[in-house]
């Protein structure tokens, strides 16, 4: 049953039409059970999640754990040894590149091409005709302000220029689904925030977009959803707050107006760090925060501020590769 | 394969539109042409500028009309040798003293050239072919014979071969010199082809491959359809500069007999005659006859046999060539020990293509025409030997099926390997790709 979802996103509002997880929503990319062998490896074994339409949706994992081996699946340069891939439910096909955008970490122009005729050339053989791709061309040029560059050579642009023409080839098709595999890399700062923009913007017109990375604030910064891959295998996934939540240490900060100096709550396993206006500490399992409060109010402090310290995805990352490691050291 | 059509259409425009291409296809046949003039206008100068010399003449055999006939610098003298030889003051660089001959008869004669610096060869030659000429009509008339009576001796004898059955055509054109030429050429075209537009697929592979572009694309087409367009496509610039050649090079050396008017027909025999060649008549002779043998060359079935195997000798190579560049890593430089055993049959293939404009139908050269990778040099430098038509149609046949082959595997060595970044891959890694799953 679709909700109304409120977020927001470095002050960015978003009011988005989102399905909660169960039944009803709409997938627009089912992966089911993907298998991929490569010579003496096996890049995925059985990998299965679905992308609901509409969200942003990131696929972490560190190096090598597959995340190129699947997005090339879905963006058909290569094809799955096992299971299947659905793209707004029917099974991939050759029209398939046409309604998907890929920006894939590995990119690049042709540089002695001039940028006007390379984003023709690129927006045809997303099977744009010639007169509907000049229009959009024109469009986004204007839109980051490069139109007095059409007849400049890719070469003579700088390299952020470069990526900006890059980004704008990828989108020019309106792709119902976006793959951005680190689509900030090698972008400045100033960039960084026109392409975010950007990327939010597509998002809002109803892209779906997947969002492939290794820099955990920008996924807390885009992502609703994530799955984590390693070695092969899904080892997390969820709604991007709810794993945070299942990762959550019971950790607590107060400040207070005056200076507190007395006893810790006996339900306080471990004091992370005390000042005299500051207290960090982690509480046992089960303990509400009401029952944190009312032992302060009860001391009569005064309580200026109280938070629940959740993970950063980061931390979550690092404690989940990790664990994993471990097993297969166990295993071993 | 709507898709394949943009990417030829690319891969062709911005090649052709490239300055480099307007270059090389209009300045190569002028500077090729331009290096010809100089070169005969460097052989063709002469003796105006040559220092004057004396003759002295002791049996009267040199006119002054042979001199003004042969452009020579030079005086007939009456002086003492060696007068001639101490005189202080002098306006000539030496003497040429042609003693009394004693035996007429005798083969080898003897005339000596006085002087500080050493003649110039031409005219060395001139001179030894005006004194052997003298010398020559001294001994007829001396023998009491007659030109005439001498030219009726030499005698021409040449084999030209005619067909078994009267229906059949000759198996060989008059003149197997004209079609060794011709063949020689169409061969050389082909090697040129082959390898020149080969490896500029192997590059624009590895260049898309190193620009990171190539995943940015097979993202949009399949990367088969990426190697053929481009290999259609550069093999369209390829005919395109043969075609403009096919143009350029008649209309210049049209237009070279205005521009150097200096190569007017007496210095042509001059020269010739200078080189120690036939006579005039002997010349119009020979161009008779390399008109006649051109007329014998059956053009119609010659020319679409050559671009047969244009396209059949192109397309086999290029694939090779694509498949190669696509397994080169990040380094242009490393691409040269996988290119090795493509060049190798190339290299082979011309070299058994001179052999078999010797001996057109020798079993290498039948053999050779019937072996795909040696074919499309090998064939073409047969056409003009009038090959028998079962050998033409079956090479044709095993090429192009082979061309089906080979643009197969190695697409499928070529999807792979543009997806592989990092080190350069062994041969051993290519096999394994031929039957790796997409």
């Amino acid at each position: 049953m679709p909700l109304i979802e409120v977020k927001t996103i470095k002050g960015y509002l978003f009011l988005s039409l989102v399905s909660v997880k169960n039944e009803a929503f709409m997938s627009i990319l089912s992966i089911q059970n993907v298998v991929k062998n490569y010579h003496n490896h096996q890049a995925l074994k059985g990998v299965s999640f679905e992308v609901a339409e509409g969200r942003i949706f990131g696929l972490l994992g560190p190096n090598g754990a597959g995340k190129t081996s699947l997005i090339r699946i879905i963006t058909t340069i290569t094809q799955a040894d096992e299971g299947q891939v659905l793209f707004d439910g029917k099974p991939l096909d050759k029209d398939t590149p046409s309604r998907i955008a890929y920006l894939p970490e590995e990119r690049g122009l042709y540089k002695k091409m001039k940028v006007g005729e390379q984003l023709l050339y690129l927006a045809r053989l997303k099977g744009m005709n010639s007169r509907d791709a000049k229009e959009r061309i024109i469009h986004w040029l204007k839109r980051f302000e490069m139109e007095g560059w059409v007849n400049k050579k890719v070469e003579e642009l700088s390299k952020g220029m470069q990526q900006k023409v890059q980004f704008v080839s990828t989108v020019l098709h309106e792709p119902k689904l976006l793959i951005l595999d680190e689509p900030f890399s090698g972008l400045d700062p100033i960039n960084t925030a026109l392409i975010r923009d950007e990327i939010f913007e597509l998002h809002q017109k109803g892209a779906t977009i997947i969002f492939s990375t290794h820099r955990m604030e920008q996924v807390e910064q885009f992502c609703q959803e994530i799955v984590l891959i390693n070695d092969g295998r899904i080892i997390l996934e969820g709604e991007v707050d709810a794993v945070k939540e299942r990762f959550k240490q019971h950790i607590f900060e107060i400040t207070f107006k005056q200076a507190y100096l007395g006893d810790m709550p006996e339900f306080s396993q471990k004091v992370l760090s005390r000042e005299d206006h500051l207290i960090k500490f982690q509480v046992d399992e089960g303990i509400l925060s009401t029952d944190i409060i009312r032992f302060f109010m009860d001391k009569g402090c005064e309580i200026m501020s109280f938070r629940e310290v959740l993970p950063s995805l980061n931390e979550v990352f690092i404690q989940c590769v990790n664990d994993e490691k471990s097993k297969v050291i166990v295993n071993s | 394969m709507k898709n394949v059509w943009q990417i030829i259409k690319r891969e062709y425009l911005t090649r052709v539109k490239k300055k480099t291409f307007l270059l090389t296809t209009f300045l190569t046949p002028i500077l090729i042409v331009v290096f010809g003039a100089i070169l005969v206008l460097i052989l063709s100068y002469q003796s105006d500028e040559s220092p004057k010399i004396m003759i002295k003449d002791d049996n009267a055999l040199i006119t002054k009309e042979d001199i003004k006939e042969k452009k020579l610098n030079a005086e007939l003298t009456s002086q003492d040798l060696t007068t001639l030889r101490t005189q202080e003051e002098r306006d000539y660089a030496g003497v040429l003293y042609i003693p009394a001959i004693d035996s007429l008869m005798k083969r080898a004669h003897e005339v000596s050239y006085y002087s500080e610096d050493a003649l110039a060869p031409d005219v060395s030659l001139r001179l030894e072919s005006l004194i052997e000429d003298k010398i020559r009509k001294r001994k007829i008339q001396f023998l009491n014979y007659d030109e005439e009576t001498l030219a009726s001796l030499k005698t021409n004898v040449k084999v030209s071969s005619k067909a078994m059955r009267d229906d059949e055509d000759a198996v060989g054109p008059l003149n197997s010199g004209i079609a060794a030429v011709l063949g020689g050429i169409m061969g050389f075209i082909m090697y040129f082809v082959v390898s020149i537009y080969g490896s500029m697929v192997m590059r624009g592979v590895m260049e898309e491959k190193i620009n990171r572009i190539v995943e940015v694309m097979v993202s949009s087409v399949r990367p088969f359809e990426l190697m053929l367009g481009k290999v259609l496509g550069i093999g369209g610039v390829g005919l395109t500069q043969l075609l403009i050649w096919i143009i350029v090079f008649p209309l210049l050396a049209f237009l070279l007999q205005f521009l150097v008017p200096a190569m007017s027909a007496s210095d042509v025999q001059q020269m010739t005659e200078g080189m120690g060649g036939s006579s005039p008549s002997e010349m119009e002779g020979m161009i008779l006859e390399v008109n006649n043998a051109l007329n014998t060359v059956k053009w119609h079935i010659v020319l679409p046999s050559f671009v047969i195997f244009f396209f059949g000798g192109y397309l086999l190579y290029a694939a090779l060539f694509a498949a190669i560049g696509s397994a080169v890593g990040d380094d242009m430089g490393e691409s040269q020990s996988l290119t090795l055993p493509v060049m190798i049959p190339i290299i082979f293939g011309i070299y058994i293509m001179f052999s078999a404009i010797q001996n057109p139908s020798s079993p290498l050269a039948v053999w050779s025409s019937m072996i795909p990778f040696f074919s499309p040099m090998v064939m073409p430098a047969r056409l003009a030997f009038n090959p028998p038509m079962w050998q033409l149609i079956l090479s044709i046949v095993i090429l192009f099926v082979t061309v089906v082959a080979v643009i197969w595997l190695s697409g499928r060595i070529y999807r792979v390997g543009i997806l592989m970044y990092g080190k350069k891959a062994s041969f051993k890694e290519l096999g394994r790709w031929l039957v790796t799953k997409r």
